[in-house]
């Protein structure tokens, strides 16, 4: 999966992040033609909210620009990286989002600050990647049901728990396996860092 | 957090989903364990998949440059891309006399600007030390307030809107100055405070003080101002309110404690 860069710019992740250690904005701008959409995808899923997406999606960049250390090359690609930064802060929102909603006594609390997933459209058939669909479609429904409450919906293990009325060691373990079997997955084994991921 | 404690949160925190004090020690255990830093590393990129994978959006008109903009907001920077160039000029034949008062205005023209240049890096300065007096103040009362001999420390716990939240007020007990610290309480977004309250027995409030500030995970500290002695205050109290405070508390409780 590829986000064209708009302008043409050809240099890759690497030497754009050095470049902006040099402050050179241009390449701050070139990142965020070629990843921006991505992490605005993750963020508006998350938030359902296009303003609030947008705002993570700047935060990122923000960091990015404002930390440019914080990012490891070593560690795996920019990517991955920008996208762990942007579903932080959506996990920060819609976390804030539900203890408003506490706060304010709204009976939607039992929505856990995003939309109801509509029961025909489950997370795994709107997923685009075939790999990664293929990959969760091999998972038990639960511990594929923990995994989408805790990556889009930000919910922690204990929410989660609470959400399902299941116990809190239940669903850590579900997470736990499920993540296991991904990341062993022969699937994703492209993934893995030093891996394809684009 | 053991290392296997430890490595059976790494899925979860791949997720992002641990509690802010699980996350905390999980972020203590990997400052000293390559191995589960490497193990992370894969667990997030498979995390980082599942965002690739989701449904394709397009970034609103504009949010390129708001981006950028908000970058250089308040930063000095250079585009790289236009660096200038000064073209080579032809230089024309002057009689000496020409030349001399040439040269002379080159040179008073030069000390004025590098005068005028001294004078903006002055002006530098002192918004520089300006804005260090405030965190100093900060600091010495901070300080001082510890420093205290029969400085009191009082505990808060998390209210139901944030049962891990966990708060610590430390108050000179006879003037009421101190510094409260809070850990795992809901980050603050821009415009809101936490305000401590100091509640007397008929239950009247009355404000000790505003923090403004807390990172990522939801801690933070300020220093307080309790209104009176320790001894007038039968409970205290932690709401959400406006960055500039209330007059009685408008939010509800995410810390309280006894006196």
């Amino acid at each position: 999966m590829t986000y064209p860069v708009e302008g043409g710019s050809e240099a890759d992740d690497e030497t754009l992040c050095a470049r902006i250690r040099a402050r050179d904005v241009r390449a701050l701008e070139a990142l965020h033609e070629r990843h921006g959409r991505a992490l605005f995808s993750l963020a508006l899923r998350m938030l359902a909210e296009s303003e609030a997406a947008e705002e993570v999606v700047q935060e990122t960049f923000l960091k990015l620009w404002q930390q440019p250390d914080r990012y490891r090359p070593e560690r795996g690609r920019l990517l991955p990286w920008l996208l762990g930064v942007a579903h932080h802060r959506a996990v920060d929102r819609l976390r804030r989002r539900r203890l408003e909603q506490r706060y304010n006594a709204n009976p939607r609390l039992a929505e856990f600050g995003s939309p109801p997933p509509d029961p025909q459209d489950t997370f795994v058939d709107t997923l685009r990647g075939e790999a990664i669909a293929r990959a969760l479609r091999t998972l038990p429904e639960a511990q594929r049901q923990a995994v989408e409450l805790a990556y889009v919906r930000g919910m922690t293990q204990v929410e989660i728990a609470q959400f399902l009325g299941e116990p809190l060691g239940t669903v850590k373990t579900r997470l736990r396996l499920a993540m296991q079997k991904l990341r062993g997955s022969a699937e994703l084994a492209e993934m893995r860092p030093g891996g394809g991921v684009p | 957090m053991s290392r296997d404690e430890v490595r059976e949160h790494l899925a979860a925190y791949s997720l992002d989903a641990l509690e802010a004090r699980e996350r905390d020690a999980v972020d203590d255990h990997l400052t000293r364990c390559p191995d589960c830093v490497r193990e992370l590393c894969e667990l997030q990129a498979v995390a980082s998949r599942l965002g690739l994978a989701l449904p394709e959006a397009d970034l609103p008109t504009g949010a390129k440059d708001r981006m950028v903009a908000r970058a250089l907001e308040g930063e000095r920077w250079t585009l790289s891309h236009e660096k200038r160039v000064w073209p080579r000029l032809a230089v024309p034949r002057f009689a000496p006399a020409a030349w001399a008062a040439g040269v002379s205005l080159i040179v008073a023209l030069s000390t004025s600007l590098w005068a005028a240049g001294l004078q903006v890096q002055l002006n530098e300065q002192r918004a520089i030390v300006a804005s260090l007096r405030g965190p100093a103040a900060r600091y010495d009362q901070i300080v001082s307030v510890l420093q205290a001999p029969d400085v009191q420390l009082r505990a808060l716990q998390g209210s139901e809107l944030a049962p891990s939240a966990i708060g610590r007020v430390y108050v000179d007990p006879q003037t009421g100055a101190g510094m409260m610290v809070v850990r795992s309480v809901p980050p603050l977004s821009e415009g809101r405070a936490y305000q401590l309250w100091c509640v007397r027995p008929d239950g009247t409030r009355e404000s000790g003080g505003l923090l403004k500030h807390t990172d990522l995970h939801g801690n933070g500290y300020a220093p307080i101002s309790c209104p009176g002695p320790l001894a007038t205050w039968q409970r205290l109290g932690i709401t959400e309110e406006p960055a500039a405070g209330s007059s009685a508390p408008t939010g509800q409780r995410v810390l309280g404690g006894t006196v």
